[in-house]
């Protein structure tokens, strides 16, 4: 029994296959892209923060003003 | 020093009394920021087997948890408003960031003990960290709906509170299995986690 060339080559080994069957490198993609989305997130997240601390501390001292100029709290 | 004792009473489940806009705002934004630090930290400590690991989990992990409370905070709001509760859905978003900051402070409090762990035990360092961010979604899951129901007052139904807690917890939980999925590795191993929800299931 002779095999033919083929039959006696091991079988190629599947390409690796990254989530959901998609190639690896569609994964490594996905995953820059998110890593990129969530810098910007971080750093609108910190904008909004700062914003956020201002108006919060313009809040309190109308807050402040209020309870002195009406003698009661809101 | 007052921000940070509202955010952790807030983290803790005490809902803060209800402020103006900039204070919401300032909460909300503090919560989430502070939720990012904490998971970073227990990033770097979870993939502390190498340097460069430790500093990629120190990204991946704050990553992983913003991407999937954000995938999961639409379909949260919807069932707010679904639900006719009495809730607003600016007070589902505050609810769930200080429940995501409560989860983080377990995370950031068990950090040393992962990477302890990780060091010293070659078999429980790989399943301490697993079991860490099962304990952090569990502290993270009790506080949103403790913040829901001060929210909600002693009039409100309670399980208007519970029906959208529990939506938005479980689909937080699914879209951190793909999130976790495609950022590993985090732990500084394999896990059962790294092939996402194929394996899984």
């Amino acid at each position: 029994m002779m095999g033919t060339r083929e039959s006696l080559e091991p079988p190629a080994a599947p390409p690796p296959t990254g989530l959901g069957g998609h190639g690896i490198a569609h994964q490594h993609a996905l995953f820059a892209a998110l890593a990129i989305v969530f810098a910007a997130l971080v750093a609108a997240l910190v904008l909004w923060f700062r914003r956020a601390a201002r108006a919060s501390e313009i809040e309190e001292i109308d807050r402040l003003i209020g309870e002195d100029w009406r003698g009661e709290p809101e | 020093m007052t921000q940070v004792v509202r955010l952790l009473d807030a983290a803790f489940g005490r809902a803060a009394p209800e402020s103006g806009p900039g204070g919401r705002a300032h909460l909300i934004a503090g919560s989430l920021l502070g939720a990012l630090a904490l998971a970073a930290l227990w990033g770097l400590a979870a993939g502390s087997a190498t340097l460069g690991q430790s500093l990629a989990s120190g990204f991946k992990a704050p990553m992983v948890l913003l991407l999937s409370a954000l995938s999961a905070l639409p379909a949260g709001v919807l069932a707010v408003k679904l639900t006719g509760a009495q809730l607003r859905a600016r007070d589902m978003v505050a609810s769930f960031a200080s429940a995501l900051m409560g989860g983080g402070l377990v995370l950031g409090a068990l950090a040393p003990i992962v990477a302890i762990y990780f060091h010293t035990s070659a078999r429980y360092g790989i399943e301490l960290g697993i079991g860490s961010v099962f304990a952090a979604l569990a502290i993270g899951g009790l506080v949103l709906v403790r913040n829901l129901r001060v929210r909600l007052g002693p009039t409100g139904s309670q399980v208007a509170a519970w029906v959208p807690a529990a939506l938005l917890f479980g689909l937080f939980a699914v879209a951190l299995v793909q999130f976790v999925a495609l950022a590993s590795p985090i732990l500084g191993g394999p896990t059962a986690f790294d092939a996402g929800i194929d394996r899984l299931w």
